[in-house]
C-alpha cells in the first residue's frame, strides 16, 4: 500500500504534463473524429465515391446537369483555391480533383473548336481516372445523343438513365459489400494511441523513478518484498491508465451520441479497456529495463513505440491498405488484434466472436508482464555476480 | 589602510511577502577570510547570490572592488571565484577538461590557461584523477573538483559556498589548508559554513545573520565577548546530590550548572578563577571526582547563543 | 574563448551518447517501418489494369465492335484499362465465384437493349467498369432509340459514333517527380527529427542561465559574453545533430531508396536548415518565462508530437485538412513548414514555392534565435 501511495503522490508531480498530453491526445481525437468522412452503409452496389472541387463558370443548362451528375456521384465542393493550393490539396488526397467547366461551354460544346473541361488529378492514381473516365463518358454521352439528333434536354434524360448503375449492375454476392466504416469504428481506433502516449509519457517516468538505482536499494532493504512492490507499481500504473482510459471513453463519447450505450459500442469499449489493462502490462516492463538510459532517452523512445505499434497494428494507416508481410509483423503488437476486434465488432460481431482477439491482447500483456520479471531477475543476477 | 573588496549597504530583498534580507550591510576588507554564518533560511546563498548579481534586489547598494556592480559588469566578474553549495560540473568533462572549461570562461591566453589548469589541479589534488569522469569520483575529489573549477584563473575575491558538505575529514582538512594558501597567495575569501570549527580555524572575522538581519560581527574574541558564556568547567564526578548542584549554582560568576550521565557543567560569566572556586568546593565537602577542566567559550557556543536552538528548518 | 566553449559545447553534446543512440534508432527504425508498411499501398493506388470477362451475343447486334472498344480504352497514361476474356456466360460465372476470383466483373452482352455488369463487389475497379458499361449503354440506347423513332436514320447515326465526339475534357496532371503520397511520411520523419533537435536545443540556455542550473550559475558568474556563448553553444550542437540528420537522410536516400523527388543536395539542404530550426526552437523555448526543465521538454514534446501529427504524420492527409481550415496553423507549425519544403521540392522543383518554404524555415529559424539572445541578455532574476 506505501508503494501504491507513493507511486499516486509521484503522479502528482507529472499533473502539469498529464493535462497537456491529455490535451493533445484530445485534440487529435476531435480532429480525427471531426474530419473523417463516414459513409452510410450500402446493401446495393454503387459508384466509389471522391470528393472533387468544381467551378462552373459557364452556369449554363449544360454544364448545371453536368455538375448535377458529379453531384450524384460524388461530394462536390465549391472553393477558390491558388492553382498551388489545389494541388497540394490534390497530392494530399484531400481531393481527388479539381473541375472547370469553361465560360460558354455549352453554346460551343459541338463545334470544333468547344473550350474544353479542365480536370486537374493524379494522372497515376486510378481514382482520378476514374472521375475522368466518369465525366468523359458523361459528356461525350449527350454528344453522341445530340450527335444522333436528339435535343439537349433528352440528350440529358438520356444520359441520366444509361449512368445509373442500379439499371445495370448486379451484385454476385452482396453480403461481402460493406467495406465503409462508421463513426464509432473510427473514432475507437484512433483512441490507443492517445491512451498509450499518455500512459507512457506520464506514467513510465514514475515508474522508473522508485527503480531507480538508489529508491531501489532502500526498497530492497526494506520490509516490503519486490514481487509486492511490482505488484502495486502495476496497480497504479494500471488505476491511471483506467482513469485516462476513463476520460478519452468520455471524450470519444461526446462525438459518437448516436452509438452510446449500443451493444457495438459496449464491445468497443471492452476491446479498449483490454487493451489499456494490456498497455499497463506493456509499462512494467519498459520499466523492468535500468531507469538510468531510459529515463534520459524516455521521449524519443516513446515516440518510437507509440508511433510505430501504431502504424504496424493499423491505428494510423487502415490494415487493409497494409501490405501482407506489414500483417504479419503486426500480429504480435496488442494494437493490430485491438483493430481487428474493432472491425469484427464493426461488422457486428459478438462477444464470442470477439474474445479470440481480447484474449490475443492478454497474450501480449502476459508475455510482458513474464518477461518483465525475467529481465529484471536477469539484471539481479548480473548485478549481484 | 585595507582596500574594501565588498561593500554592502542597506540591501532589502524580498520573495513575496518573506523578506529574505532587511537592510543588511556588509562590508569585507582585502586580504580578509571573512566568515558567514546563520542558520538555514538565514539569507547567506541569498547574500552571495546579490553579490554575485545572480539574483535581483529590491533596495540597497552593492558594490565591488569600490564600483557598483550589476549582471553586466564583466570586469568586476572576472576578478571573481566561485565555489558553489551543489557541485556544479558538467558529467560529460573529464576533470581536466571541467576545469579547463570554466578557466576558459576567464582566461583566453591558451598558454596561461593551460598553466592555471594545471596548477588547480595539483592544487587541490586531484591530477590522478584528471580523466576521471565526475561520475566516478568520491564526494571528497568531487568537491575539490568542483573548487578547482572556481578559482583556477587566480580569482581576487574567492566566495566559498558551504564547500566541505559531506566530505570526508582528510578532504575536509585539504580543502581549508587550501583556502588558507589561496588567502596567502593575496586572495580574498567570502566563507560560509556550518561547520563552527572551520570557521574558527578559518576566519578573520565573522558576521552571523539570521531572519535576513545582521546579529552579530567582528572578530573571533569579540564575537566571544559578546556573549554571557565566557568560561565552562567540566567536572568528571560520580555522584552529586541535589543540594550540592544547588550550593554550586550559588558559588559567585555561576549562572547554569547541568549533571548529565557523570559528567557537570559549570557554565560561569566573568571571573577569573571559577576552576579553582568549584574544586575548592569538591575538596570541602569530601566529593570525590575523576576529573575537572575549563573550557573556553568555542564559536559554536556564540553561534547557539546568538541565534537560540530551536529547529529552523522546520518554519 | 569562443572555441573553448565550442570544443567542450560539442564534446558535451558528442557524449550524450544516449540521445544520439536513440536519435538515430529513431530515424532509421520508423523509416524502415514506413517503407514495409507503405511502399506497397501506392502501388495499389496506381492506374491498373481491370481482367473483366465479356459474355458476347450474336455478331450481326455488333457485339464484336463492343469487344474492341472495350479492347482499346486506356488511361491518360497509356496503361491498358481492361484486359477482357471472352468466355460464355457459365465459364464467367465460374470464373467470378472462384475463392480468388480472376476477375473483376463480367460484361454481359447478350441483349444489347440490356447490357449488364456482374461484380463480386463494390470498389474502384467495379466503378470503372460501371463507367465502361453505362458507355456502352448509351451506344445501345442510342441505337435502340433511333431504330424505334427514326429507323431511316440509323446507319448514318452508327457513322457519327465512328466521327467521335470532340474532346471536350482535358486533363492536367500533378507536377511532382514523386506523385506518391506516402512519401509525405518521410518528409514528416524527417521533420520530426529535426524538431527533436529541440530537445537538444534547450540544454544550450539550461547551462548557462542562474536560474536553470548548477552549471548555469558558474556561468553567469563569469565575465564571458553570453550571446558568444551561446552562439558556440548552438553550433556545436548542431554539428552533432546534423550529422544525425544526414545520417537519417542518407540511409532514406540510398538504403531504402526512397525517391524525395527533388534533387538530391537539395533534399540535404534542407534536412540542414530543417535541423537548425529545430535547435533554434529549443533555443527559444529554453530562454522563454522560468519554467522548470520538465516543463519545458513538456513543452517542446507537445510541440514535436502535436506539430508532427498536425502535419501529416499520423493521419497522413492532416496537414490539408489544416491548410482547408486554419492556414495559419501551418505556417507556424515547424514540421508542416519542414515538410512543405521536401514537398514543394518534389512538386515544383527548386522553384519560387521551395524557395518561400526555405525563407519561411530560415526566417523562423533566425526569429528563434534572435529572440532567445534578446531575452538571455544579463540579467539578475527574482529568484533561483
Amino acid at each position: 500500500m506505501q508503494v501504491f501511495k507513493a507511486f499516486f503522490k509521484l503522479i502528482r508531480q507529472y499533473k502539469i504534463g498529464l493535462f497537456l498530453y491529455f490535451g493533445l491526445c484530445a485534440m487529435m481525437t476531435i480532429l480525427v473524429a471531426t474530419q473523417y468522412n463516414y459513409d452510410e452503409d450500402e446493401s446495393t452496389f454503387t459508384n466509389e465515391s471522391f470528393s472533387l472541387i468544381v467551378k462552373d463558370n459557364d452556369n449554363s443548362k449544360l454544364s448545371k446537369a453536368v455538375v448535377d451528375y458529379l453531384k450524384t456521384q460524388h461530394n462536390v465542393e465549391f472553393h477558390d483555391y491558388t492553382e498551388d493550393a489545389l494541388k497540394d490539396l490534390i497530392y494530399s488526397e484531400f481531393y481527388t480533383a479539381y473541375i472547370e467547366i469553361p465560360e460558354g461551354f455549352m453554346n460551343k460544346h459541338l463545334d470544333e473548336d468547344a473550350p474544353t473541361i479542365n480536370i486537374l488529378y493524379d494522372t497515376g492514381r486510378a481514382s482520378g481516372s476514374f472521375v475522368e473516365l466518369q465525366l468523359n463518358s458523361f459528356i461525350q454521352g449527350i454528344q453522341r445523343y445530340e450527335n444522333a439528333r436528339f435535343d439537349i434536354d433528352t440528350a440529358i434524360s438520356n444520359i441520366k438513365e444509361a449512368v445509373e448503375t442500379e439499371n445495370f449492375v448486379e451484385l454476385n454476392n452482396k453480403s461481402n459489400d460493406s467495406n465503409s466504416n462508421s463513426k464509432l469504428y473510427s473514432l475507437f481506433l484512433f483512441v490507443p494511441y492517445g491512451i498509450m502516449s499518455m500512459v507512457l509519457w506520464c506514467v513510465l517516468p514514475v515508474v522508473l523513478r522508485f527503480n531507480s538505482k538508489d529508491i531501489k536499494s532502500r526498497t530492497a532493504v526494506s520490509s516490503i518484498s519486490s514481487n509486492k512492490k511490482t505488484f502495486a507499481m502495476f496497480m497504479g500504473s494500471t488505476l491511471v491508465g483506467i482513469m485516462v482510459y476513463v476520460a478519452m471513453l468520455i471524450l470519444s463519447g461526446c462525438f459518437l451520441k448516436d452509438f452510446l450505450f449500443t451493444e457495438k459500442w459496449w464491445l468497443a469499449a471492452l476491446n479498449l479497456f483490454v487493451f489499456s489493462l494490456v498497455n499497463g502490462a506493456f509499462l512494467m516492463f519498459l520499466a523492468s529495463f535500468p531507469s538510468e538510459s531510459l529515463l534520459k532517452s524516455k521521449d524519443v523512445l516513446v515516440n518510437i513505440i507509440t508511433i510505430a505499434f501504431s502504424f504496424l497494428g493499423g491505428i494510423f494507416v487502415p490494415l487493409e491498405l497494409l501490405g501482407d508481410d506489414v500483417r504479419a509483423v503486426g500480429r504480435f503488437l496488442p494494437t493490430y488484434w485491438y483493430a481487428v476486434g474493432l472491425q469484427k465488432i464493426e461488422a457486428g460481431s459478438t462477444l464470442s466472436d470477439v474474445s479470440s482477439c481480447f484474449g490475443m491482447q492478454a497474450v501480449f500483456g502476459v508475455f510482458c508482464l513474464a518477461a518483465g520479471l525475467a529481465i529484471s531477475r536477469v539484471c539481479l543476477y548480473l548485478k549481484e555476480n | 589602510m585595507a582596500n574594501t573588496v565588498v561593500e554592502i549597504n542597506n540591501l532589502v530583498k524580498r520573495y513575496k511577502e518573506l523578506i529574505a534580507l532587511d537592510n543588511f550591510s556588509l562590508k569585507i576588507n582585502e586580504g580578509e577570510i571573512f566568515g558567514l554564518l546563520g542558520p538555514n533560511g538565514s539569507g547567506k546563498t541569498t547574500t552571495i547570490n546579490c553579490l554575485l548579481s545572480l539574483l535581483s534586489y529590491d533596495k540597497g547598494e552593492i558594490k565591488l572592488f569600490d564600483e557598483k556592480m550589476h549582471p553586466s559588469r564583466r570586469d568586476l566578474k572576472s576578478r571573481i571565484g566561485v565555489v558553489p553549495q551543489n557541485v556544479a560540473v558538467f558529467d560529460e568533462l573529464t576533470v581536466y577538461e571541467n576545469v579547463e572549461y570554466f578557466c576558459g570562461l576567464y582566461i583566453k591566453d591558451k598558454k596561461l590557461k593551460k598553466k592555471y589548469v594545471e596548477e588547480a589541479i595539483e592544487f587541490v589534488d586531484i591530477a590522478d584523477f584528471k580523466k576521471f569522469y565526475p561520475k566516478k569520483l568520491s564526494g571528497g575529489l568531487l568537491r575539490r573538483l568542483n573548487i578547482a573549477c572556481g578559482i583556477a584563473h587566480k580569482p581576487e575575491l574567492i566566495i566559498f559556498d558551504e564547500p566541505t558538505v559531506a566530505v570526508d575529514p582528510q578532504s575536509r582538512n585539504r580543502i581549508l589548508e587550501g583556502i588558507a594558501e589561496l588567502n596567502k597567495n593575496g586572495a580574498t575569501i567570502i566563507y560560509t559554513s556550518h561547520y563552527m570549527e572551520e570557521v574558527e580555524q578559518l576566519c578573520n572575522r565573522v558576521l552571523i545573520m539570521d531572519k535576513g538581519k545582521k546579529v552579530a560581527e567582528g572578530t573571533k574574541d569579540e564575537l566571544k565577548g559578546m556573549i554571557k558564556n565566557t568560561e565552562s568547567i567540566v567536572v568528571n564526578v560520580r555522584r552529586l546530590s541535589e543540594d550540592a548542584i544547588n550550593d554550586i549554582k550559588e558559588l559567585h560568576h555561576v549562572y547554569d550548572v547541568k549533571n548529565t550521565n557523570g559528567t557537570l557543567t559549570v557554565k560561569c560569566s566573568g571571573g577569573k578563577h571559577n576552576i579553582t572556586h568549584v574544586s575548592e568546593y569538591f575538596e570541602k565537602n569530601g566529593i570525590d571526582y575523576d576529573r575537572i577542566y575549563s573550557e573556553l567559550p568555542t564559536l559554536n557556543d556564540v553561534f547557539l547563543e546568538i541565534t537560540g536552538k530551536e529547529l529552523r528548518d522546520k518554519e | 574563448m569562443f572555441s573553448n566553449i565550442f570544443v567542450s559545447r560539442f564534446k558535451i553534446v558528442l557524449r550524450n551518447k544516449d540521445s544520439i543512440l536513440w536519435s538515430l534508432v529513431f530515424a532509421l527504425a520508423l523509416g524502415t517501418l514506413f517503407n514495409f508498411a507503405f511502399k506497397s499501398i501506392y502501388e495499389n493506388a496506381q492506374n491498373t489494369t481491370v481482367d473483366v470477362a465479356v459474355v458476347e451475343g450474336q455478331e450481326e447486334f455488333g457485339t464484336g465492335n463492343m469487344s474492341d472498344f472495350l479492347k482499346e480504352i486506356e488511361y491518360e497514361d497509356g496503361t491498358k484499362m481492361l484486359n477482357i476474356k471472352k468466355v460464355d456466360i457459365d465459364e464467367a460465372k465460374k470464373m467470378l465465384d472462384a475463392k480468388e476470383p480472376e476477375i473483376s466483373g463480367i460484361i454481359d452482352l447478350r441483349d444489347m437493349s440490356d447490357i449488364k455488369l456482374i461484380i463480386n463487389e463494390s470498389g474502384l475497379k467495379s466503378s470503372i467498369l460501371s463507367s465502361v458499361v453505362s458507355v456502352l449503354r448509351q451506344y445501345s440506347s442510342i441505337i435502340v432509340e433511333t431504330i424505334k423513332n427514326d429507323p431511316a436514320n440509323i446507319n448514318s447515326v452508327i457513322e457519327s459514333f465512328g466521327d467521335e465526339t470532340n474532346e471536350l475534357v482535358k486533363s492536367e496532371g500533378l507536377a511532382g517527380n514523386n506523385k506518391d503520397p506516402y512519401v509525405t511520411y518521410f518528409y514528416n520523419l524527417i521533420a520530426m527529427m529535426a524538431v527533436m533537435a529541440s530537445m537538444t536545443g534547450v540544454g544550450i540556455p539550461e547551462s548557462c542561465q542562474a536560474n536553470q542550473s548548477e552549471v548555469g550559475k558558474r556561468v553567469d558568474c563569469s565575465p564571458i559574453n553570453r550571446v558568444l556563448y551561446e552562439i558556440a553553444g548552438l553550433l556545436s550542437a548542431a554539428i552533432v545533430k546534423l550529422a544525425i540528420t544526414i545520417t537519417g537522410v542518407c540511409y532514406f536516400i540510398y538504403v531504402l531508396k526512397i525517391d524525395f523527388g527533388g534533387d538530391i543536395q537539395y533534399v540535404f539542404l534542407t534536412a540542414i536548415l530543417a535541423t537548425f530550426l529545430g535547435l533554434s526552437l529549443g533555443f527559444f523555448v529554453g530562454h522563454i518565462g522560468s519554467f522548470s526543465k520538465k516543463t519545458r521538454e513538456n513543452i517542446l514534446t507537445a510541440i514535436v508530437v502535436g506539430g508532427g501529427f498536425l502535419s501529416g504524420l499520423m493521419v497522413a492527409n492532416m496537414k490539408a485538412i489544416i491548410e482547408v481550415n486554419c492556414p495559419f496553423i501551418n505556417r507556424i507549425n515547424p514540421s508542416a513548414v519542414i515538410s512543405d519544403a521536401f514537398y514543394a521540392l518534389n512538386m515544383y522543383g527548386v522553384s519560387d514555392r521551395y524557395y518561400r518554404s526555405i525563407i519561411s524555415i530560415v526566417v523562423m529559424t533566425i526569429v528563434f534565435i534572435v529572440a532567445g539572445l534578446i531575452m538571455s541578455r544579463r540579467k539578475s532574476y527574482a529568484s533561483l
